[in-house]
């Protein structure tokens, strides 16, 4: 028999700790990906019974741009997107420096943050759904009755406020993780530094810029381009309150991919749609892996 | 000097005290829904707290609410089963994966690592169609099994992510001592490894649990037969209703919930270390 090497046994043990992981991945995730790029350049239709499905370029896409819909549907991805993520940096950012000085019930309100980030979002958007409902909803009968407003909100009936409203839920739901991971950021920073800023006479606002911002920085930048990434695919908070409308004034890009796909069988044209969403993707996370990459202590 | 210190912090509780009644009123609106009967809702009886609370809502919403003749019972068996394999296999070779990426040095270890960063963030509803249009042509759709596999892919990387951040933090020289003492890879991963970090194991196996348990993107376009539905499909079928169930609807969302958030609360030094040493790396 032949003596397997003591470098081929060490690498057939780590072999042994990959496999599984490899397998899980190339069959459920990277084959799927790599059908969707080719489907967004076949011909699909579905009523027909053919098996074969001819390579049409790019006439997918060109579907895709001509869709009427199509500019207001990339401008909502992105104000959405832009707007949710900004909103959950920076209240995230305001709740941690806030949780970061000392008062008493600290724990308790670091606990309720786990509240949003626990809850599933079909839950989410069936409180919301029942809270704004303009005829039976807590919150807007709570609205109505302050002074300056003016009968029930309608808030889904027109698209700016739909889409600001929606942008509102998602920071609700969203902005604890930031606020946590940037606390964790804070805490970390010594003591000392803004002992010794004080003697030397820096205020509130230098010491921030001085001393905390430039130490959580790294932090803030490695999560707002995970929040990117999850933010511009959002899709059931969106689909399980407006569905897109109303007249696609909520509709954005995981929305309409899905619409196309499953109900309008247009499924061509979701694909190329979804060629664009993963471009876009690829670009952040090859950004976020050289993020991490940088700080070294990796591979 | 004392007024000033006072205004500071009478201005930080009131800030304070804002910010949590804003974080925790949706919760409390869910809650105070689904302790009132039915017409209640209707009457809008604007007050946070229901003057006559019932658990009506409750019992309807465990027992008595049907679709398509099927009910909490069964959705939540499916969710919990679906889930919980799903949840089991994927922590299983996330660990292991995660272990070797931190550990071991081989070649194509950064391509690995570069497949689990971009399989993360990949948003799901891209692999979702050529992924549906082939289980349909295998005759596959509308199987709880196929529903589990693909939570278990989706579980994967984010888990593994997770894990190469947990491990690298934890300090090699046990490990050093156990291989010096003649231990395999093996027996150091799962008899030093493994039992020494359960809980964030758990917290990590969590964190992945909900992912499968609030989805309704995947479970909406598997499955269409009522008998087959997880929890989420369960909960937007009300809506369809010619009356709809407020209060039901809430109490069930109240079950399906409650639990979570206080898995949260009870692992969060975990899950916030855990999170804060992936978001790190």
């Amino acid at each position: 028999m032949v003596e397997i090497s003591r470098r081929n046994r060490e690498r057939i043990v780590i072999l042994q700790f990959i496999v599984p992981s490899l397998m899980i991945i190339g069959i459920f995730i990277l084959f799927p990906i790599t059908k969707a790029i080719t489907m967004a350049f076949q011909e699909w239709i579905l009523t027909s019974s053919s098996p074969d499905h001819p390579f049409v370029g790019m006439n997918n896409f060109r579907e895709v741009f001509s869709i009427t819909h199509f500019p207001k549907m990339i401008t909502n991805t992105l104000v959405y997107t832009a707007g949710s993520v900004g909103g959950k940096m920076i209240v995230g950012l305001g709740v941690a420096l806030l949780l970061n000085r000392k008062f008493i019930g600290r724990g308790i309100v670091r606990g309720l943050m786990l509240i949003p980030w626990a809850m599933p979002m079909v839950v989410v958007t069936n409180v919301f759904r029942i809270a704004l409902d303009p005829s039976y909803g807590l919150f807007n009968a709570l609205l109505s009755s302050l002074p300056f407003v003016d009968g029930p909100i309608q808030f889904f009936s027109n698209g700016p406020l739909a889409l600001g409203t929606l942008v509102g839920i998602g920071i609700w739901k969203n902005f604890p993780f930031v606020s946590l991971m940037l606390l964790a950021a804070l805490q970390s920073v010594p003591q000392d530094y803004y002992d010794a800023a004080s003697i030397d006479g820096a205020g509130t606002l230098a010491q921030f810029r001085k001393i905390t911002w430039p130490l959580i920085k790294p932090i803030w930048n490695t999560l707002m381009i995970l929040q990117i990434l999850w933010t511009v695919k959002e899709f059931e908070l969106i689909y399980l309150i407006t569905q897109g409308g109303p007249n696609n004034g909520t509709n954005i890009i995981g929305i309409d991919i899905y619409l196309n796909a499953f109900r309008f069988y247009k499924i061509g044209a979701a694909n190329a749609e979804g060629i664009l969403l993963l471009l876009f993707c690829l670009v952040f996370a090859i950004v976020y892996f050289r993020s991490m990459h940088k700080k070294g202590d990796f591979v | 000097m004392r007024v000033k210190y006072y205004a500071n912090r009478t201005l930080l509780y009131t800030t304070v005290l804002l910010v949590s009644i804003l974080i925790a009123i949706p919760f409390v609106i869910m809650l105070s829904y689904s302790f009132r009967a039915s017409h209640d809702i209707f009457s809008l009886e604007i007050g946070l707290f229901p003057k006559k609370p019932t658990l009506a809502a409750y019992k309807n919403a465990l027992f008595n609410y049907r679709f398509g003749g099927q009910g909490f019972a069964r959705w939540s068996l499916n969710s919990l089963l679906t889930c919980g394999l799903a949840t089991f296999f994927a922590i299983f070779s996330a660990a292991m994966t995660g272990y070797a990426i931190s550990r071991f040095r081989f070649t194509g270890k950064k391509v690995l690592w570069f497949l689990i960063a971009l399989t993360q963030t990949i948003p799901w509803i891209i692999i979702l169609i050529p992924y549906y249009i082939t289980i349909s042509r295998m005759g596959l759709a509308n199987n709880l099994y196929i529903l589990g596999m693909t939570y278990m892919a989706v579980f994967l990387p984010t888990s593994a992510w997770l894990f190469v951040g947990f491990f690298n933090n934890i300090p090699y020289e046990m490990e050093e001592a156990a291989k010096i003492d003649g231990c395999s890879p093996w027996g150091i991963f799962f008899r030093i490894i493994i039992p020494l970090s359960v809980t964030s194991i758990s917290a990590i196996a969590l964190v992945a649990f909900v992912t499968g348990w609030g989805d309704f993107l995947f479970a909406s376009v598997f499955l269409k037969k009522a008998s087959l539905w997880t929890l989420p499909l369960g909960l937007t079928s009300f809506r369809g209703e010619h009356q709809i169930q407020w209060s039901e609807i809430m109490a069930m969302s109240a079950i399906v919930t409650v639990p979570i958030v206080i898995l949260f609360i009870y692992l969060q030094k975990y899950l916030v270390d855990l999170m804060a040493g992936g978001v790190k790396q």
